[in-house]
């Protein structure tokens, strides 16, 4: 009877959209076809997709940004969330000032960074090129463009990895460290032997988690690069979303859609399944 | 070099590469809100630090590209987002908290599905349908797609905010005369206020900085502050000093919560994996 | 008041792992007024007999009455029970004088009379000084009594109690379990009581349900269940320290039980009963405090054996001998003195000997 509400709510605009997709991605339509029928296609979208190397490269470049991304924001994230667990005066303050990033619009975060990074325009070419004569481009390059964009997502989003490591680190038992200290452990081998064991855990979830909030990455592509140079900052999402409204191929853009979706439950479950049990028990 | 020395060297190193990070990671923000203030004249040169500062971008974003209406937009649709997302989640928490019944670790994954998957995939159907009932652009059809958004989170979260209150306290209220509705209604739902606060503003911003749903549902009936803000820098060109005082604006209720929210927000986005308290 | 009937009561539940059958076909009758204890190891089914009792579970099949009234259907608050839970649970958000005001609130009692009774309940109790507190600002003993005063307030039929004593430290806990039991004679409230402990429950029922494995095993008063327990689960279960339960084999030609390591010379009654309920494989039971021991020798001894153990508790001293396999536990007045290693004769006085089938388990003589 409780559920009842939100049940509807989830099959109403939830599951329905997921079964129109489906029928959808076995059709001919396009968006600005206003008077014309589907038209039963069969796998024919399917197969496009799988043979369109474009959708390849944009899934490669989203494992790539993706990667990148949770390594990079999990080290950043990692390092304060250890400097941020020890007792001193105006911690309270410095861990809510490092969330803040993760509380701003992505789109006002890539419009901020594209700023703050533009060639002429930008803070951060000005400083290096005065601090060490050196000119810096930051979106000419397909790969300095994608390094630019992992940065970018990296700022917005270590304060998550921040908090669930903090908080995994404060639910940490207190005996370990008093033994090891006793024992006279130093602090590195404290943080090798006790810390790093303890949290497997918790830092095979907040990586997994990040790694799935990275995969359905939109809004700072959007913003920051869109998709470029060329194509190579494309991620699925963003080509998903300009086959469908740019271009109007829904019926290609439903394709790909639900092979992206499946791939990602896929690896959810894998990774649930098998990685986290298995860092639970290590 | 004495071990001490050495000690004292190397914790001196690790905390000014925590403190040059910390600078680095304030920056951008600082650097926006302060060209926010620059006179156009000086907004687009990096090297000018000093200067007089104005409100002339805070006057060309009142009046000339006004950003009132989608201000007053983002706060109507994330406030009805927190409240609806409250009002549907929070029972069926409580069903998958205290029910027993076939199937519900199984439904409760299920409903975690939608969290995993990219917004991109309900944003085509949904496109579609809200076109053919002829909803697009208006608040209705954003509330909602932004309400069975934030739906999976709220309902795992509220459980485990439920699952903390002892069932006991529930079973002698049952016992001492209240129905099942009058136990969920006055005796569980105050022993959760902190957790439905704590959700509610979690929904509350993940509405307010969604964008993806906001460009595809919404045009000119419905504005939200998102894609006002996207609409600065396009290929047509970017409106600098303006921008930023609109980026400014949109990152007001971040700077407020992250102070309340600190704890809480742990247990939003791992949906209970990792306790905050 | 009222009596509390239970016919034929199953509940099975639903589990990962297959149904499990928590209460199996329990039959029982509370009498009016009558303080039941429902004591069983944990996982024994007491808790589900009394939930169900209170309406928190449903029974898969059977009937449970109060008063004349079948409540199978009826919703918790409508079968006018009261019950105290093993963790108080008190409503952690109101102030005590609302807790205990709670049940007389919903069902619309007049504000005057309200007061009356928590003033009334709250003397009774002496917690008078606690009702502005808050639960987190009680201790454990005052929570307990918070938890009374919300089931007394309202006059039930029957008081539903699971474990409420458990929570406590040893101290309080005998304090509380003479003031329960006075009260409960003065309200004459039917009141069912779950524990696992046998001391409360002997100590505090007019009679005793023993439940193992979702059956009663054995039901009737403290003294009947000491000195006439049924079967080896009651036994063991009552009594401390546990009935000595020795294996032992029926020597047919000689009217002699052969327990290994000794030997139990049977009067020759016992000796017809046995045989003509063909029993040949038996449990000699005999409880620690019925266990002679003697120094000089004695034609009646069991055995000869060396003291293996000796655990001094202070009034009394319990000794222990290890007959090959077997462990058998004395108690003697603490003014014996005895020591490891000495050789005693132990002696089985026969009328404190029982024995039961290996079996079934049952009491045969």
């Amino acid at each position: 009877m409780f559920l009842l509400p939100s049940l509807a709510l989830l099959v109403g605009i939830g599951l329905a959209p997921f079964f129109y997709v489906l029928l959808l991605s076995f059709h001919r339509y396009r968006l600005t076809w206003t008077d014309r029928p589907w038209e039963f296609v069969g796998l024919d979208n399917y197969r496009y997709v799988m043979n369109w190397e474009r959708f390849w490269d944009a899934a490669w470049n989203t494992i790539v940004f993706a990667v990148g991304t949770t390594l990079l924001s999990f080290a950043v994230g990692f390092a304060l969330a250890l400097f941020l667990s020890q007792r001193f005066k105006g911690r309270g303050i410095l861990r809510a000032l490092v969330i803040i990033p993760l509380l701003i619009p992505p789109v006002s975060v890539g419009l901020m960074w594209r700023f703050i990074l533009h060639p002429l325009l930008g803070l951060v070419p000005w400083i290096i090129k005065n601090v060490t004569g050196a000119t810096v481009s930051f979106f000419e390059t397909p790969a300095m463009a994608m390094f630019s964009l992992i940065l970018i997502d990296a700022w917005e989003w270590f304060p998550f990895m921040f908090l669930v490591l903090l908080a995994g680190l404060e639910s940490l038992p207190r005996e370990p460290y008093e033994a090891a200290y006793v024992d006279g452990a130093s602090r590195y081998q404290i943080f090798r032997h006790i810390t790093l064991p303890l949290m497997r855990p918790v830092i095979a979830v907040a990586i997994l988690l990040k790694f799935l909030i990275s995969l359905k990455v939109y809004d700072i592509i959007y913003t920051v690069t869109t998709g470029g140079p060329g194509t190579a900052t494309e991620t699925l999402s963003y080509l998903i979303y300009r086959q469908t409204f740019a271009y109007f191929w829904v019926d290609r853009g439903s394709a790909m859609a639900l092979v992206y979706e499946y791939l990602i439950i896929l690896f959810a479950v894998l990774f649930v399944k098998y990685a986290l049990v298995k860092a639970r028990m290590g | 070099m004495s071990i001490d020395a050495k000690r004292v060297l190397i914790s001196s190193l690790v905390y000014l590469v925590i403190a040059l990070l910390l600078i680095a990671i304030m920056l951008p923000i600082v650097w926006i809100v302060v060209t926010s203030f620059k006179p156009e004249s000086v907004a687009k040169i990096p090297s000018v630090w000093v200067f007089e500062p104005t409100l002339d971008n805070y006057r060309y974003i009142a009046s000339i590209k006004p950003i009132w209406k989608p201000l007053a937009d983002t706060l109507i649709v994330a406030s009805s987002v927190a409240v609806l997302s409250l009002a549907f989640g929070t029972p069926a928490a409580y069903a998958l908290a205290r029910y027993e019944f076939r199937g519900r670790d199984d439904l409760a994954f299920w409903i975690l599905t939608f969290w995993m998957s990219p917004p991109v995939v309900f944003v085509i159907p949904l496109f579609l349908m809200f076109d053919r009932m002829g909803l697009l652009d208006t608040y209705v059809a954003i509330v909602l797609a932004h309400t069975l958004g934030n739906l999976p989170f709220v309902i795992w979260l509220m459980r485990e905010y439920i699952r903390d209150v002892p069932r006991e306290v529930e079973e002698a209220a049952l016992i001492d005369g209240y129905s099942d509705a009058q136990v969920f209604a006055r005796i569980t739902l105050p022993l959760i206020k902190p957790g439905l606060v704590a959700v509610g503003i979690l929904a509350f911003i993940f509405s307010w900085i969604e964008f993806l749903f906001a460009l595809v549902l919404t045009t000119f009936n419905v504005r939200l502050l998102t894609v006002e803000v996207s609409s600065y820098w396009t290929i047509a060109g970017v409106i600098l000093g303006p921008m930023t005082a609109a980026i400014t604006i949109s990152i007001i209720p971040a700077t407020i919560f992250a102070f309340i929210l600190q704890k809480h927000i742990v247990r939003g986005l791992t949906l209970g994996a990792v306790k905050g308290e | 008041m009222a009596s509390v009937r239970l016919v034929k009561v199953r509940k099975i539940f639903h589990t990962p792992r297959g149904e499990v059958t928590a209460v199996d076909d329990v039959n029982l009758e509370v009498r009016d007024g009558e303080f039941l204890v429902l004591l069983g190891p944990s996982g024994c089914g007491k808790t589900t007999t009394l939930r169900m009792i209170a309406g928190l579970e449903t029974p898969t099949s059977g009937e449970i009455y109060i008063g004349d009234r079948l409540v199978n259907d009826l919703h918790p608050k409508d079968r006018d029970v009261a019950m105290v839970f093993q963790n108080y649970a008190l409503y952690p958000h109101m102030r005590v004088r609302d807790i205990i005001a709670f049940p007389l609130k919903i069902r619309k009692y007049p504000q005057e009379e309200i007061e009356r009774r928590v003033r009334e309940v709250a003397e009774m109790l002496k917690i008078e000084h606690l009702l502005d507190r808050r639960p987190r600002e009680l201790s454990g003993g005052e929570q307990q009594r918070v938890a009374l005063g919300r089931a007394i307030v309202r006059r039930p039929k029957v008081f539903l109690m699971d474990e409420p004593l458990s929570n406590l430290d040893a101290k309080l806990r005998v304090v509380m379990r003479a003031e329960l039991k006075k009260l409960q004679k003065n309200l004459g409230v039917t009141t069912i009581y779950v524990t696992h402990d046998q001391v409360e429950a002997m100590t505090m029922a007019d009679r005793i349900a023993v439940m193992n494995k979702g059956r009663i095993v054995q039901l009737g008063t403290p003294k009947e269940l000491f000195t006439r327990p049924a079967n080896t689960f009651v036994a063991g279960f009552i009594g401390s320290p546990p009935m000595n339960m020795i294996e032992c084999s029926l020597d047919e030609g000689k009217n002699l039980l052969d327990c290994g390591a000794l030997k139990y010379r049977l009067d020759p009654d016992a000796g017809l009963t046995l045989r003509s309920k063909g029993v040949t494989e038996v449990i000699l039971g005999i409880r620690p405090q019925h266990v002679l021991i003697e120094r000089g020798k004695r034609p009646d001894a069991v055995a000869q054996a060396p003291i293996y153990v000796v655990e001094p508790m202070g009034t009394e001293t319990i000794v222990n001998f290890k007959l090959g396999e077997t462990m058998i536990r004395a108690v003697i007045p603490a003014d014996i003195d005895v020591e490891a290693g000495e050789v005693w004769n132990i002696v089985f006085p026969r009328d404190r000997v029982y024995l039961f089938d290996k079996k079934s388990g049952e009491l045969v003589a």
